[in-house]
């Protein structure tokens, strides 16, 4: 083995590994004042002795069961040379450990009467714009392109394998129904009349978990959209502008997958309160 | 808008519910057309079955408190109009088991009394 395969291998181990080392080590850290001070100030609530160890407990636990995931994903993804790579992998294993750490969250009630209050709770109250839209915005480009590269596929001869426009077809209809099914779950979940900063911290909870799962879901499904998408644009042969349509949006495919996994993920939308009448 | 269940109330789960959201109902408290919570979404923040809360939504739906509908969820209607027999009914109905439960904490009648006629100032 050359010297330069040598130092290309030990380039792409360290790279396989640096991330998620460096990942868990931020993720497995003590959740710090200033973190916990940040996450609260984010999100208008007031930390007190009340919330403050739910703050707590929910950040260490969701920060830990997202890194392991991740890491999880990403190694599997290099090391198996899955495709995709370690980028869609470590999203799709932060994902699933993000869907792990929501099985066990919730806020208790006190023993005693049972109170609830007659309001609906609905997941669209605790997302943003972009995480309520994004998988229509997807479908949606996904759908035209595809239209545009029916109607002129280069030379007449369709070149896109079906077998990958249908893995990238399952993967988007899967993370779709995953992003619907934990998007219940957390809405759903028990949430007895509490004290208000018990509540704030309940509302801050959910709001969080919904965030980061549809941003993380909608990065997913942007990549497996873009696939199909590039797949396609370098297979077209269609006249202008829809030749320029389709450019754009396989590249503003790609920005939105960025703009969910930095953007959506980490934004915070204070919930809506909506009174029954 | 809050609705409380005692676990320990003689007076089933489901007659408490109803008897909660009828009163809220009846005194505008819960508006014409405002949407109830699903029965699902109710069970579990009460933790209860959902057929409790399926039975109380029923009775009030029977009732003509509320109306179900496909894609819109539970709806509060109109205030239905009740005769002077119905009214009695339930009347007697309610009556029977408050006299139930205080025959059971062994409460004399003048206390029960007492304590009805401060519930009704409230």
């Amino acid at each position: 083995m050359s010297m330069s395969s040598l130092g290309q291998l030990a380039y792409t181990l360290a790279w396989m590994f640096a991330v998620p080392t460096l990942a868990l080590l931020a993720a497995f850290a003590p959740v710090s004042r200033r973190r916990l001070t940040a996450f609260g100030l984010r999100r208008d609530i007031t930390v007190t002795v009340g919330n403050g160890p739910i703050l707590i407990g929910y950040l260490a636990r969701v920060a830990r069961w997202r890194a392991l995931g991740g890491a999880a994903g990403w190694i599997a993804g290099g090391a198996l040379a899955l495709p995709g790579g370690c980028y869609f992998w470590g999203a799709a294993g932060y994902l699933t450990g993000a869907l792990t750490a929501e099985v066990k969250t919730s806020v208790r009630p006190s023993p005693g009467l049972r109170r609830a209050a007659l309001t609906v709770r609905r997941s669209r109250d605790y997302l943003s714009w972009g995480a309520r839209w994004g998988p229509v915005l997807i479908v949606t480009a996904l759908a035209c392109q595809m239209a545009i590269y029916v109607r002129w596929p280069n030379a007449g001869l369709p070149d896109v394998r079906p077998a990958r426009a249908a893995a990238d077809l399952a993967a988007i209809t899967v993370l779709v129904i995953v992003m619907g099914l934990s998007r219940r779950l957390i809405t759903q979940r028990p949430r007895p009349v509490l004290a208000a900063d018990l509540s704030a911290a309940d509302d801050a909870i959910r709001a969080g978990s919904l965030q980061t799962i549809s941003g993380a879901s909608l990065a997913l499904m942007c990549l497996a959209a873009t696939d199909a998408m590039w797949a396609a644009l370098l297979d077209l042969d269609a006249p202008e502008p829809f030749n320029w349509i389709s450019t754009w949006l396989s590249i503003a495919m790609y920005v939105f997958a960025l703009y969910s996994w930095f953007g959506v993920r980490g934004r915070v939308r204070r919930p809506r309160r909506r009174a029954a009448a | 808008m809050i609705v409380e269940i005692d676990p320990g109330s003689s007076t089933p789960p489901y007659e408490q519910l109803r008897t909660q959201i009828a009163a809220l109902i009846r005194s505008g408290d819960l508006a014409v057309g405002a949407r109830l919570p699903s029965i699902r979404q109710l069970a579990r923040d009460l933790g209860l079955a959902s057929g409790t809360v399926a039975r109380a939504y029923r009775e009030l739906e029977a009732a003509g408190y509320l109306r179900g509908r496909a894609g819109q969820g539970t709806v509060v209607r109109e205030i239905p109009e009740m005769t002077e027999t119905e009214r009695g009914a339930r009347l007697a109905e309610a009556a029977r088991a408050y006299a139930t439960a205080v025959r059971e904490l062994g409460a004399d009648i003048e206390a029960a009394v007492r304590a009805v006629r401060h519930q009704l100032a409230d």
